[in-house]
């Protein structure tokens, strides 16, 4: 990455950061459902830690894993509207004028992304600590588990950029909140995969986010298992999602939506006009500005 | 239509697979957690009223359509009344919805097809209460974001009930405490007893009480809330 | 050091002639150089030194002296390796000043790249175009044209350049340039020259069309250091400021918004791109600042090409756009940092920057200040302060002063034209309203449905179309017919708007004092005079059948849909 596109990446990301220094409130706002949920499960439902069947050590324990991780979401759920925010209002193209490599912009987001979620990941961590949590996991261990609780913030933040770029508009919140909100859910989320009935048990077993969740808990637990499956998928997601979101980047350079010419007759002046427009019939170069012009460019081979 | 049915139903749809553990908890009034868990989401459904009312006020008051509006002789509380005619209809839709889709999953009401009506009114005086609450939000703020705000605190707040399990499982003190403290917890209860006890007096006055109270002070807080901000104009 | 000449073909070939003083060329015996054919005249023509090269007069000769192959009119300067021929005897210009390697300096370890007589009259050295090579010295005034009649250095085939071009002067031990009103503009170091005279450095490069002439004033020879490596940008010559385009087209779908326009904008100038809503102004805007890739032309801005060279045209240029984009939840210092870290703007200087950025467009008051608090002026301030954070060349204005009260607007107008005057900025402002292209712009273009429709002046465009019309309202029981006769004499008589007599002045009739006392010394009474001058409107109505203001369709946003 050149000198330019870091300066691009950093002020794209220190800008959002200001924003939340200014706005605390909004530091937390990421973290109202997670915290929410943490207290409702872990308050409500530790009995269900003591059925017959349920193998981990500890429910609450068991809860924070999914509460972990659906804070990182979350966080990448916000980056994910607030470029669609951008994007829409025209801030996006303020970025756009300015950056010799616009995916320096994208960088900055993801730089934010990080930064605000290892502040959630602290906060988090912190609250389940206050709780008295055990943590059965050694230091390689949850540092681990916090490897993939980021990876899996970059993944959905990258799935949230392709969504916010292609629409740019504000109204690709909602799509952005329910697509990444729902798919954490179809895992194991309150209770173990093999617990699990009905539709959910499939659903979860064939889901991608299973085996990172099923191995942050792994490690919480002092249990490491099929860690390198996990850590392939979380890889796999991230790399097929920053293609997704560079192409989304690519789209947006692309201005508005422009729909498919109809028609044969359509067809062929949307082909005409990409191949010349002075070829194309009505845009004739006239005047003698343009024949100067074409002069120079004659000179100029 | 995503926070008001589409949310709930699949929140409903989640529960009723990851739950299934705690049915084995000892004392579970219920095999079927589905049957279980439905009475919180009709609620959950019902809270979103606090949205439907408070941002369509917020939104006239931002855009200063109710200004026209009270420049003809419709009175300040017909107004406000008239916004929760819109979010009775929205909330009647919602438990309508949320029981069919219960019943064809196997939820099993208890008090009948009575149950059933006393399910929908029940739901309905908690969309209109919690409907009030919106707009009052919105007359004493004017914004629509904030109005949101409070949706979200309500939704947290539904999370800290026995939405999830009975006050009498809770096993975390501090939990049960809040549990026991939050009114929502007897909006909740007031619908499952429908659904697994029967006909529960003691369920049913506690939780139409609290929406009615709910319904009655933020009402009264609306009206004078618009009238100091009609006479501020 | 003296330049000499030696014969390379015919008689005595290898003599070498060392032109220090006048030398006669001829056939007769006085000659200093005899050359003895028959073609040759006996006072032929004369080789004297001028400069830092040889000037060559033909007296009057029967067959000619011949430069290069084309033949001497008067006078023609010659530079080293120039070729002569006089008769069937060719003579090559040949220099005496020393190779850089064969001068040796004392202090160990000093190279010398390069050495050059700096003459002593200041002079005009052509490095490009017809008289590429060419020195001329400027020992009295010199006019450069394509007029052979005037034009005391000819610079022939290159349409750019004008008949009476520019002026060159000797002014104290300098000169000056001054530009005759030339069409194309005449060129130091970039900058657009004004009307009045300017004067020059040594080393200053003027481009008058293709010629780029390198001005040489006297001063101490310098051992010049090895040349540092040329920065990644385009060299001067190529247009530095300006903006072409040819055949520009963007296609949405089977809607054509932008139709293959040409235009070009020269250095230093401010060029209106008018039109009505959904003319495709901002679409055309969006294409040259590179948020909109082209479906079809070309288009360079400062020599780069916006389709291919992306990233340098927006290191080069600043954008405000029509909505200023900016964020609600930053004041005016945390967009200036943005907008620097974007811009690449090196940290040392970012601080004084701002300031002087902020305090140029009068926002210091509210600059610690959230922008969501800002009126519509103030968000449109900030928004050119950000577009400046670089010192672009080329600064992109789409309808700045849309939606402004008229003071914010005046105050945008003249740090428009400070930048223009002070900073040689080259300006690009679309806009709807006809007062301001009227004011700001050295020439209009008119965009509409995607085609341009006229381009040139704002004056130009308006007496085009029509000159002003006077309408006079005789006072109560006074003469028409004799208050008509009056106005004949200023122009031909027109149809009146109101109840009235109108005359169409003529050309160079401008004013109402001419007619008013013309009038009045006839005895003749008027309850009312109006002066209708043509407008922009007028002009573009004539050339689109509709008016510009209130007119067209839609708007560019649906244009893109």
């Amino acid at each position: 990455m050149s000198a330019r596109s870091l300066a691009v990446t950093m002020g794209v990301s220190r800008r959002s950061a200001v924003k939340i220094i200014k706005n605390p409130v909004m530091a937390l706002a990421p973290l109202s459902v997670p915290l929410f949920m943490f207290a409702a499960f872990a308050g409500a439902m530790t009995a269900v830690g003591k059925t017959p069947g349920f193998n981990y050590y500890n429910y609450t324990a068991f809860i924070f894993v999914f509460v972990l991780y659906q804070a990182m979401v979350f966080v990448a759920i916000f980056t994910g509207i607030e470029m669609a925010g951008d994007f829409g209002q025209g801030f996006g193209d303020r970025m756009m004028l300015a950056a010799p490599q616009r995916l320096s912009i994208l960088g900055g987001y993801l730089l934010f992304t990080l930064g605000r979620g290892l502040l959630s990941i602290a906060i988090v961590w912190g609250i389940a600590l206050l709780t008295g949590m055990p943590v059965r996991g050694d230091a390689l261990e949850i540092v681990g588990l916090i490897v993939l609780a980021l990876m899996l913030g970059i993944a959905t933040t990258l799935w949230a950029a392709g969504i916010a770029l292609r629409a740019r508009s504000i109204t690709a919140a909602a799509l952005i909140f329910m697509s990444s909100f729902v798919v954490l859910f179809l895992t194991p989320d309150f209770v173990p995969r093999h617990l699990l009935t009905g539709w959910l048990k499939t659903a979860a077993s064939i889901n991608p986010l299973t085996p990172a969740v099923e191995a942050g808990r792994n490690f919480l637990a002092h249990k490491p298992a099929h860690v390198a499956l996990a850590f392939g998928l979380m890889a796999g997601l991230v790399a097929v999602f920053t293609l997704w979101a560079i192409r989304g980047m690519k789209t947006a350079e692309q201005g508005p939506k422009t729909p498919r010419a109809r028609g044969p007759r359509a067809r062929r002046e949307a082909k005409a006009a990409a191949a010349g427009g002075h070829e194309a019939g009505a845009g004739r170069a006239r005047g003698p500005a343009a024949r100067r012009a074409r002069a120079r460019a004659r000179a100029r081979g | 239509m995503i926070p008001s049915i589409i949310f709930p139903l699949f929140m409903l749809a989640i529960l009723a697979c990851a739950g299934a553990q705690a049915t084995k908890v000892p004392g579970f009034p219920t095999k079927s957690y589905i049957t279980f868990v439905i009475g919180s989401t009709l609620i959950q459904g019902a809270v979103n009223g606090t949205t439907v009312a408070g941002q369509l006020l917020a939104g006239d008051l931002e855009t200063g359509f109710v200004n026209r509006i009270l420049l003809t002789p419709v009175r300040q509380w017909v107004l406000l009344f008239a916004q929760l005619a819109g979010v009775a209809m929205v909330g009647l839709i919602g438990s309508i919805v949320f029981i069919g889709v219960g019943l064809i999953f196997g939820v099993h009401v208890k008090a009948g097809a009575g149950g059933v009506l006393a399910l929908i009114g029940v739901t309905l005086l908690v969309v209109i209460a919690f409907g009030a609450i919106g707009l009052l939000g919105a007359a004493l703020t004017g914004s629509a974001a904030q109005v949101q705000a409070l949706f979200a605190l309500f939704l947290g707040l539904l999370f800290m009930s026995s939405m999830l399990m009975p006050r009498n499982l809770i096993t975390q003190d501090w939990f049960k405490t809040i549990a026991t403290y939050n009114p929502l917890s007897y909006l909740v209860e007031a619908n499952r007893s429908l659904l697994i006890s029967g006909w529960d007096a003691q369920a049913l006055a506690l939780g139409c009480g609290f929406a009615i109270l709910f319904f009655v002070v933020a009402m009264t807080g609306a009206v004078f809330a618009m009238r100091r901000r009609m006479e501020r104009i | 050091m003296s330049n000499s000449v030696a014969i390379v073909s015919g008689a005595e070939v290898g003599r070498e002639f060392t032109v220090g003083e006048v030398l006669l060329v001829g056939r007769g015996p006085d000659a200093d150089v005899v050359i003895s054919e028959s073609d040759v005249s006996a006072r032929h023509a004369e080789l004297s030194p001028n400069g830092d090269g040889i000037a060559i007069v033909d007296l009057g000769s029967t067959n000619g002296t011949f430069v290069n192959g084309e033949r001497v009119v008067k006078t023609r300067q010659l530079g080293v390796g120039d070729r002569i021929q006089i008769g069937g005897t060719v003579l090559e210009v040949r220099s005496n000043t020393p190779a850089a390697s064969d001068v040796k300096l004392g202090p160990p370890g000093l190279e010398v790249t390069r050495v050059r007589q700096i003459p002593t009259v200041p002079t005009l050295r052509f490095d490009s175009g017809p008289l590429a090579g060419t020195t001329v010295p400027v020992g009295s005034q010199v006019v450069v044209g394509r007029d052979p009649a005037t034009a005391d250095v000819l610079l022939e085939g290159d349409t750019d350049v004008s008949r009476r071009h520019a002026v060159f002067s000797p002014a104290g031990e300098g000169m000056t340039v001054q530009d005759l009103g030339s069409t194309n503009g005449t060129f130091v170091n970039g900058r657009r020259i004004p009307a009045y005279a300017v004067a020059l450095a040594n080393g200053n490069q003027v481009q008058i069309g293709d010629s780029v002439i390198e001005v040489m004033i006297s001063a101490p020879l310098v051992v010049a250091p090895p040349a540092a490596p040329a920065p990644a940008q385009a060299p001067p010559s190529q247009a530095p400021n300006s903006i072409e385009v040819i055949g520009l087209v963007k296609q949405f779908g089977t809607h054509r918004a932008v139709d293959g326009i040409n235009l070009h904008v020269d250095p230093a100038e401010i060029y209106g791109f008018l039109g009505p809503n959904g003319a495709g102004k901002s679409t055309t805007v969006h294409m040259l600042t590179t948020l909109l890739p082209p479906s079809g032309g070309t288009a360079r801005i400062a020599g780069f090409d916006v389709a291919k060279q992306g990233a340098r045209v927006r290191a080069t240029i600043g954008v405000a756009l029509q909505a200023a984009a900016l964020d609600a939840q930053l004041n005016s210092w945390e967009h200036m940092d943005l907008q620097m870290s974007l811009q690449g703007v090196p940290k040392s200087e970012r601080s004084k920057r701002k300031t002087e950025l902020i305090e140029r467009v009068g926002l210091t008051y509210a600059a610690d200040r959230r922008v969501g608090g800002y009126s519509g002026g103030m968000k449109r301030r900030l928004d050119l302060a950000l577009a400046l954070v670089h010192r672009p060349r080329v600064l992109f204005l789409d309808e700045p002063t849309t939606g402004l009260d008229p003071q914010s607007r005046t105050a945008l107008w003249e740090e428009v034209a400070r930048l223009v005057k002070e900073e040689g900025m080259t300006v690009f402002l679309t806009t709807q309203y006809l007062e301001e292209a009227d004011v700001l712009a050295d020439r209009v273009g008119i965009i509409d449905k995607g085609e341009i429709v006229a381009e040139d002046t704002p004056a130009r465009l308006k007496a085009e179309i029509g000159r002003p019309t006077l309408e006079v309202d005789p006072a109560e029981g006074e003469d028409w017919s004799a208050v008509g006769s009056v106005l004949e004499r200023f122009g031909e008589l027109a149809s009146a708007q109101h109840q009235g007599v109108a005359v169409r002045l003529r050309p160079g009739v401008e004013g109402l004092a001419d007619v008013i006392r013309a009038l009045d010394a006839a005895g003749l009474r008027v309850a009312n005079v109006e002066l209708h001058t043509p407008t922009l409107d007028d002009v573009f109505l004539i050339k689109t059948g509709h008016s510009l203001e209130g007119g067209g369709g839609g708007s560019d946003a649906n244009a893109e849909a």
